[in-house]
């Protein structure tokens, strides 16, 4: 995986060492190839995907091309990633309806793989707990 | 010697509108007879804890039975259900635990039902008010519209999607094992349940106009909703409830769209004096 400045705000660097390593990211990210695009406030942070493995993550401009794009504001993202999340922070779909998170892009190519991102949100909030 | 569960399944065949469904049921407890409904696209497994519960089981007959088409109730055999979508409709939700009900003697049981069930509930109470004494909707809502989408039933969208989803409706607090295995029960389903469910969630249940006539003298109506719901949020519920003359609503703090099989001990702290209260009125 190559190394990149962390994002600010965002424990990307961390969690996608950990997802590599982890057993249920893996499983469920089998066969994926995607590019994922983090959005906190104006940074954006970019990781690849290649046949399941998180080969990259690198910051990115905000008009990067990008399969699914993840955009939030820093009080968002701190909510969703505090250690128990307070009621609709605790998934990104509940998260989207509730609190202005935007998932945006191919969602249909995207779906099949949420399981995958679940779970790295999960390793991001252990990340950050860590760090804290 | 063997550990057995105390609940006991088998099956029991309904005709409804003119076709016969083989229905499996597991029930467990003496005393005032409670249906127990599931969720969309899921099965009446959702409901082993309470059906083990020897203190409910005391005071309680609990039958919790899987819809056709869900769990081990399979699709009716003179039906070519196979050369349509399959499609839940509220007047066949709503005949399902009447049948049972009707089939095994149950006098007036209570109802009692999370999600589809929750609003199933009040769909019962107000076009069945003399077949049930009561009903507790968990999760339930005037109305929750928007959730009937193509996600749900797509060729390229495994069941893991959905059951992933349903993982994230539940209390960041419950326990882990209980939260996977609501997911496991929810990657189990038929892949075109899910969605087809979701049409009576979303588009045939509607009590916005007519919540107010259910004659809560007739049948108890107790709403229950977790405070992690955000498919039926608790604003909804309590919505629900002021609507209906006489009904109770609460909020179940560290719970979410699963109650009764994402932390079951705590839902039981909830939904135990609700019980106790509808019994004592027996």
């Amino acid at each position: 995986m190559t190394n990149a400045p962390a994002a600010a705000g965002l424990p990307i660097e961390a969690a996608a060492r950990a997802a590599n390593e982890d057993p249920e990211f893996r499983i469920a990210a089998r066969f994926w190839d995607a590019t994922l695009r983090f959005v906190i406030d104006d940074t954006s942070y970019a990781l690849r995907i290649a046949s399941g493995e998180i080969v990259e993550t690198a910051p990115c401009a905000p008009d990067a091309p990008c399969d699914v794009s993840f955009s939030a504001t820093t009080d968002v993202w701190s909510e969703l990633l505090a250690p128990v999340p307070r009621p609709f922070y605790q998934d990104l779909f509940g998260a989207a309806r509730y609190h202005g998170l935007r998932m945006e892009g191919d969602l249909g190519s995207f779906f099949p793989y949420y399981p995958a991102m679940r779970r790295f949100v999960d390793l991001m909030r252990a990340a950050r707990g860590t760090a804290d | 010697m063997p550990r057995f569960d105390d609940a006991r399944g088998r099956y029991i065949y309904l005709t409804i509108d003119g076709t016969e469904y083989r229905v499996y049921f597991e029930e467990n407890g003496a005393g005032v007879p409670l249906l127990l409904q599931h969720t969309a696209g899921a099965d009446g497994r959702q409901w082993r804890h309470l059906l083990n519960d020897a203190e409910v089981a005391t005071r309680f007959r609990m039958v919790a039975y899987d819809l056709p088409y869900h769990g081990k109730s399979v699709p009716p055999e003179r039906k070519e259900w196979w050369r349509e979508e399959y499609r839940l409709t509220k007047d066949f939700l709503m005949k399902v635990p009447v049948a049972l009900s009707r089939e095994l003697g149950l006098e007036r049981p209570v109802f009692m039902g999370s999600s589809i069930g929750g609003h199933l509930a009040v769909d019962l109470a107000l076009h069945y008010p003399d077949a049930f004494r009561a009903v507790v909707g968990l999760e339930a809502a005037l109305a929750t519209p928007g959730a009937y989408l193509d996600q749900w039933y797509h060729p390229r969208i495994s069941n893991d999607f959905k059951a992933s989803v349903m993982y994230g409706l539940m209390s960041p607090t419950s326990p882990e094992a209980y939260r996977r295995e609501t997911a496991w029960v929810y990657s189990q389903g038929a892949p075109p349940v899910f969605k087809g469910d979701l049409y009576y969630y979303a588009v045939d249940h509607d009590l916005t106009e007519t919540a107010r006539q259910i004659d809560t003298a007739k049948v108890a109506v107790y709403i229950l909703t977790g405070e992690y719901d955000t498919a039926s949020p608790p604003a909804l519920g309590q919505a629900l409830a002021e609507r209906i003359p006489g009904a109770t609503f609460q909020t179940m703090e560290k719970l979410g769209h699963f109650p009764m099989s994402e932390d079951p001990a705590r839902f039981k702290s909830y939904v135990w004096p609700v019980l106790q209260e509808i019994a004592g009125r027996a």
